[in-house]
């Protein structure tokens, strides 16, 4: 009866989030974090199980862009959005979301791809006494 | 909104809308003097253009105004009706930096008919037009009120604009709201019927080639004041005729500048752009990006080309190695890949049924219409396929695939040209699958907004087969292509080696970049043949690195 409840509860809250407005999130972006993640990579000669341990956060510099990986999702700063900074004492404010929630809502959302499935993301990262908050675009899906 | 001035002239009390805003069809070329002379079968005297010394003799004798036509180019400026108007810039003897002049010539049925059109810099104060050759009296022409001439009221608009702004093409501006004038103000021209001024001819030196002569098509779009493109509306085009219809203003610096990039405006270029594209070195490429972008001029495709087009400019702006035979105006590539990437691509388009042809075999229409290939710094990847994402990371209509310039193994430079081949082809397949789906998305050349339902539907019929792949599998595109177009690939290496190998090696070697566990294709091979396949990629690899590309 207990799991029936909870079925009924999960398909109410993702039929309300499919149908909502979309929401604008926050995901905290730490590149001081020392935390590996177990990421899967192509099995190779040398490599045969495919496995890898990368750094949580990562943030590259390309030509023109400037890429942002948490774990092995891919984020690309949204150059229409400007850069903001705010203080420290915010961070505690912000609601932020994780991996896993992001993509709990992935999977109940009516959207193909990542980019569109929020109205907006922004990973905060810390810096001295501010917050710099990056708007970006989740991209995992769109570069193969 | 700001506004925009729009021509909108009335006779008194009876309001038209005639404009050159609505003129569909009509052209504005550039001749020169002499081609002027001959299209009209008509000397310097006959049409009384003077040299410097008689109009200086005639000056000393009388109060003519006089004035000097400055160059040796003729703007000519068909109308919707066919008919053509000469309008050539003057300069006044008299300083005069009130106004700016030009000398209209309008074709007759039998006769040239010669007007001085004035045009006041300060936009409150009345345009005067005078036909010239009317009488043999000659008046100051500030005085236009009197009596003989003829005055009519302009308006000026503002427009509420299409809602699809942006279009230079009113034919695909489809949208259902028309745009809405709003009524300003109206001003005055008046028509003095007696004014007969020396102009003086251009100086000999003032050479003009005519077949530097550029055409183009004037659609009637404007620029507002913020710098959006305003379209008439595509079915509203009242035939009314005035008198004197709206011609375009020309000043010296029009004509000289005349040569500049025409589509500098539509495709948003920022100044250092338009410097570089109208510089003489660069002539080819504005060339074949005009050339390129009036073939669209009017199709429903003059978006699409747009973007290839501004792409072309920015990828031959940035990389100043870049020449236009870098982009494929056919195929709507643009190849920003330098040496070793270069050689291995033009040597896969080369070889023997050709990268065309082998990529065709998985589902025509090759090749993908504005695909960028670039060089990036891509750290621990080959290669990469980018697809619009609505937000620049590759532009809307553009897929982008950038090989990896690195120095680490996995940049081009280490690895055997045949994987570098392999790559490319890889890449390409990527790209192509994103081309088809955004094919059937129809969703402005990106992936933005789309829902899963808009994919299922759009797949569902046209491309049964990724539709599928894309219902049952997460990392769709590799698991369609390492189950269907390992032999597509292998089939363009083998191409591209001159089948030096087995046809199992270059299978083997297709396998690269699609051996992840949950690939199914590749999971359920057993771990003896997966070692085969990577020890032959190893190996092949080891032996053949670093190697250059001729």
């Amino acid at each position: 009866m207990k799991k029936h409840i909870y079925v009924l509860i999960f398909l109410i809250s993702a039929n309300l989030f499919s149908q909502s407005e979309k929401e604008t999130v926050y995901l905290l972006f730490n590149k001081n974090n020392k935390e590996k993640c177990k990421i899967n990579v192509e099995q190779t000669y040398e490599n045969k199980k495919g496995i890898s341990f990368v750094n949580k956060y990562r943030k590259e510099e390309r030509k023109n862009r400037t890429i942002f990986y948490v774990c092995e999702e891919v984020f690309v700063l949204d150059r229409r959005d400007k850069i903001d900074t705010c203080n420290i004492k915010y961070l505690s404010k912000i609601k932020f979301e994780t991996l896993q929630t992001m993509e709990s809502k992935r999977g109940i959302s009516k959207y193909a791809f990542k980019n569109s499935i929020f109205e907006k993301i922004y990973l905060v990262e810390k810096y001295k006494d501010k917050i710099i908050k990056y708007p970006v675009i989740w991209n995992t899906d769109l570069i193969e | 909104m700001g506004s925009l001035l729009l021509w909108n002239c009335e006779k008194t009390e009876e309001i038209t809308s005639n404009s050159d805003l609505q003129d569909k069809t009509s052209t504005i070329s550039k001749i020169s003097l002499d081609t002027f002379l001959e299209e009209n079968d008509i000397t310097k005297q006959e049409i009384g253009f003077k040299n410097k010394k008689d109009v200086k003799s005639f000056n000393k004798k009388t109060d003519k105004p006089s004035f000097k036509i400055n160059s040796k180019k003729v703007l000519s400026y068909i109308n919707k009706k066919g008919k053509t108007i000469y309008i050539l810039p003057l300069k006044k003897d008299i300083k005069d930096s009130l106004y700016t002049y030009n000398l209209v010539i309008k074709k007759g049925e039998s006769n040239l008919e010669k007007y001085i059109y004035k045009y006041p810099k300060d936009k409150s104060k009345h345009i005067e037009i005078s036909r010239i050759g009317k009488t043999n009296e000659h008046k100051s022409s500030s005085k236009t009120h009197r009596k003989g001439s003829t005055c009519e009221t302009y308006h000026n608009y503002y427009i509420i604009p299409c809602p699809c702004v942006g279009h230079l093409d009113p034919y695909i501006c489809s949208c259902p709201i028309r745009p809405e004038w709003i009524y300003l103000n109206s001003y005055q021209v008046c028509t003095v019927d007696n004014t007969d001024p020396d102009i003086e001819e251009p100086d000999s030196d003032a050479d003009f080639d005519d077949n530097n002569n550029t055409v183009f098509f004037d659609n009637g779009c404007r620029k507002n004041s913020e710098g959006i493109s305003e379209c008439p509306p595509a079915e509203d085009n009242p035939d009314i005729y005035t008198p004197y219809e709206p011609l375009p203003m020309l000043t010296i610096d029009d004509i000289d500048g005349f040569d500049d990039f025409i589509f500098s405006d539509t495709l948003g270029l920022t100044d250092d752009q338009q410097k570089w594209i109208n510089d003489e070195e660069n002539k080819a490429a504005k060339d074949a990006i005009t050339n390129y972008l009036n073939s669209f001029a009017i199709t429903p495709k003059f978006e699409n080309a747009k973007v290839f087009a501004y792409q072309s400019v920015l990828a031959l702006f940035t990389n100043h190695w870049m020449t236009i035979n870098n982009i494929d105006f056919d195929e709507q590539i643009i190849n920003e890949l330098t040496d070793k990437a270069k050689c291995v691509y033009d040597k896969l388009t080369e070889s023997s049924t050709d990268f065309k042809n082998a990529i065709k075999k998985f589902d025509g229409e090759f090749p993908v219409s504005h695909l960028n290939l670039i060089m990036e710094d891509l750290g621990n990847t080959r290669g990469e396929t980018r697809a619009p994402n609505g937000a620049g990371s590759s532009p809307d209509y553009v897929i982008t695939i950038a090989i990896n310039s690195n120095s680490n193994i996995h940049r081009i430079g280490y690895r055997p040209n045949l994987m570098t081949a392999k790559t490319i082809a890889h890449e390409v397949i990527h790209a192509e699958m994103f081309r088809k789906l955004l094919s059937v998305l129809d969703n402005g050349g990106n992936i933005a907004g789309v829902t899963r339902q808009n994919v299922l539907d759009a797949l569902d019929g046209d491309f049964p087969g990724m539709y599928d792949y894309y219902r049952r599998h997460k990392n769709w595109q590799h698991q369609q292509m390492a189950t269907h177009y390992r032999e597509t690939i292998a089939d363009v290496l083998k191409s591209f080696d001159n089948n030096q190998h087995s046809n199992q090696f270059y299978m083997d070697l297709a396998w690269e970049g699609l051996k992840y566990s949950n690939i199914s294709t590749w999971s359920s091979q057993s771990q003896q043949e997966k070692d085969r396949i990577n020890k032959v990629i190893n190996d092949y690899i080891n032996t053949n690195k670093n190697q250059p590309c001729q």
